[in-house]
């Protein structure tokens, strides 16, 4: 008998998904939590097999091309284009202007550091939110938030000019307020003259740029204070990022990231900042802002192991609590365990 | 007509290659080299794809994401075995579509052994399929996601792979490998089986 159905097609797109940011970072950081991490000592190998890789790359296509690049560390980068732009390994891509001259001090997991030492040029960023990517460019550093800008150092200091994205710029030693320049703006340390204030206050190498500290101050938002902590957690600053995930979760209450928030301070304390008592405070918040969050299960199990490390007789009550609750999940045998007599 | 779930939305499986930034190829050079980053941006690029998959394989939005999890587990765990960096996104799909395979049979297993839910839990069909589907097509795909629950696992995911996401007999037998001629024999069987299906929907008063 033929058959009445008709030819397979693609019907997907009619069982739709909504997969958004936080459900994407849900399910990253249980990945991350159950993912084998690499090992010290092997991926000393993995890495020097993986730079081979890209330096190989990087010498068959940039034999021309490698006389005019000032970088140091030519293993990071895997491309150059016919018109001297490089591409890192990370696809982020550098293109010199007006005889700029970079040179890349870092580039691994947490972040990106390059030196803008003259010139100019034009920097196209992927962003990742797990690591930093700075421009150092005299006195000052750019931060990429994400995506094209232009950096250009002079006998004057230094300007930038946003193409697209955000970028935060600072001064390291503290005197200049960070600032946010968005796409379409600009900033330079001489783009206006300091007042005899300001210069008397802030006796630094370039004063004019003190020109930046009478810019109005805005409340940062939920999304950038969680952006900041993230890069202050990759940085290696655990205080700071536990600081402002804390402001996060109280003063954005009502965002959908608070609970979020407060789950990455209790993870901080714990893991970072060796505060259990501080962590099962803010697993509870995270459970109590939200409830039924999908890292809930998450939260309850850490929450298990910071009782524990606390010594807190409610120790054995949340371990029972969470089994009876997530019967099923992943962190079963682990919490089963804990909090043993 | 909009419903409760008209703001349901296609997330579009991204070409390999083709979103913006850093390579697929790129990213598992760093991801194998041990950058935390590189796995992250692995697992954010193709959530959508893997998530959307795992939902239309079981059915089920809940269980999706527990099975998207399991599949970049592995696929992390086993970069080393990915023979061409740059063909990530087929080879995550088929991590997928087996994982889903072993979820299913371990299911089957443990209702055989009394040890899971008696009852089938039932689909809701009508939750799957978006409002804008053509009554064809509506048809069709609830009629797949009624008798999905009462298939053998292998049958199951063949059928999802056929006749919702469009793959020829060729790239069946690939994601779940097997044999040319197994793949055929499955969607045979999984094709009367939805016909039937059909054929009683249509004959319902």
């Amino acid at each position: 008998m033929k058959s009445s159905l008709g030819e397979p097609r693609d019907l997907s797109a009619y069982v739709p998904t909504e997969v958004d940011d936080a459900r994407a970072s849900r399910l990253w950081e249980r990945v991350r939590s159950r993912a084998p991490m690499p090992q010290a000592g092997s991926s000393r190998w993995l890495r020097f097999a993986a730079v081979a890789v890209v330096a190989a790359a990087a010498a068959a296509i940039a034999l021309f091309a490698a006389r005019k690049t000032a970088f140091e560390r030519r293993a990071q980068v895997v491309e150059y284009d016919k018109s001297g732009a490089m591409t890192l390994a990370d696809g982020s891509r550098i293109r010199l202007r007006d005889g700029g001259r970079v040179r890349l001090e870092r580039f691994d997991a947490r972040g990106v550091e390059v030196t803008l030492a003259e010139g100019s040029a034009e920097f196209d960023v992927v962003h990742v939110a797990s690591r930093t990517f700075v421009v150092h460019a005299g006195r000052v550093d750019v931060v990429d938030v994400g995506t094209r800008f232009v950096v250009t150092r002079d006998a004057s200091g230094a300007s930038v000019v946003v193409e697209e994205g955000r970028v935060e710029v600072r001064d390291p030693s503290g005197v200049l307020p960070v600032r946010t320049i968005a796409t379409g703006e600009s900033w330079s340390t001489s783009a206006a003259a300091p007042s005899a204030t300001e210069t008397a206050s802030a006796p630094s190498p370039e004063p004019s740029a003190t020109a930046a500290a009478s810019a109005p101050v805005k409340p940062p938002s939920a999304k950038e204070l969680l952006e900041a902590a993230d890069a202050a957690r990759v940085a290696g600053r655990s205080r700071d990022a536990a600081a402002l995930l804390d402001i996060l979760r109280r003063r954005h209450r009502s965002d959908s990231r608070a609970g979020l928030a407060a789950f990455e301070l209790g993870r901080l304390r714990l893991d970072a900042l060796g505060d259990p008592a501080g962590a099962v405070e803010a697993f509870d918040d995270a459970l109590a802002l939200a409830p039924s969050a999908t890292f809930a299960d998450d939260a309850e199990a850490r929450r298990v192991e910071a009782l524990e490390r606390a010594r807190d007789p409610r120790c054995r009550g949340a371990r029972d609590a969470f089994l009876a609750r997530h019967p099923k999940s992943v962190h079963v045998v682990e919490v089963t365990a804990r909090c043993a007599p | 007509m909009p419903t409760s779930r008209s703001h349901l939305r296609a997330v579009p499986t991204p070409p390999p290659g083709a979103a913006r930034g850093p390579s697929d190829a790129a990213l598992v050079v760093a991801a194998r080299a041990g950058e935390d980053w590189a796995r992250e941006a692995l697992c954010r690029r193709y959530a959508g794809m893997v998530i959307g998959l795992s939902r239309r394989l079981l059915g089920s939005d809940g269980e999706a994401d527990d099975l998207a999890q399991e599949a970049f587990v592995q696929a992390i765990g086993s970069l080393d075995a990915l023979a061409d960096p740059q063909a990530f996104a087929g080879w995550m799909k088929s991590i997928v579509v087996r994982t889903a395979h072993k979820v299913v049979r371990r299911r089957v297993l443990m209702r055989r052994l009394g040890l899971g839910p008696r009852e089938r839990e039932a689909l809701d069909e009508s939750s799957l399929v978006s409002p804008d589907a053509p009554p064809d097509v509506r048809a069709e795909l609830r009629a797949i996601y009624t008798i999905l629950q009462a298939m053998p696992a292998r049958e199951r995911i063949a059928l999802v792979l056929r006749r919702v996401e469009g793959l020829s007999h060729e790239e069946v037998a690939e994601q779940l490998g097997v044999s040319l001629s197994t793949a055929k024999r499955l969607a045979a069987a999984s094709d009367a089986t939805l016909e039937r299906a059909m054929r009683a929907r249509k004959e319902e008063p």
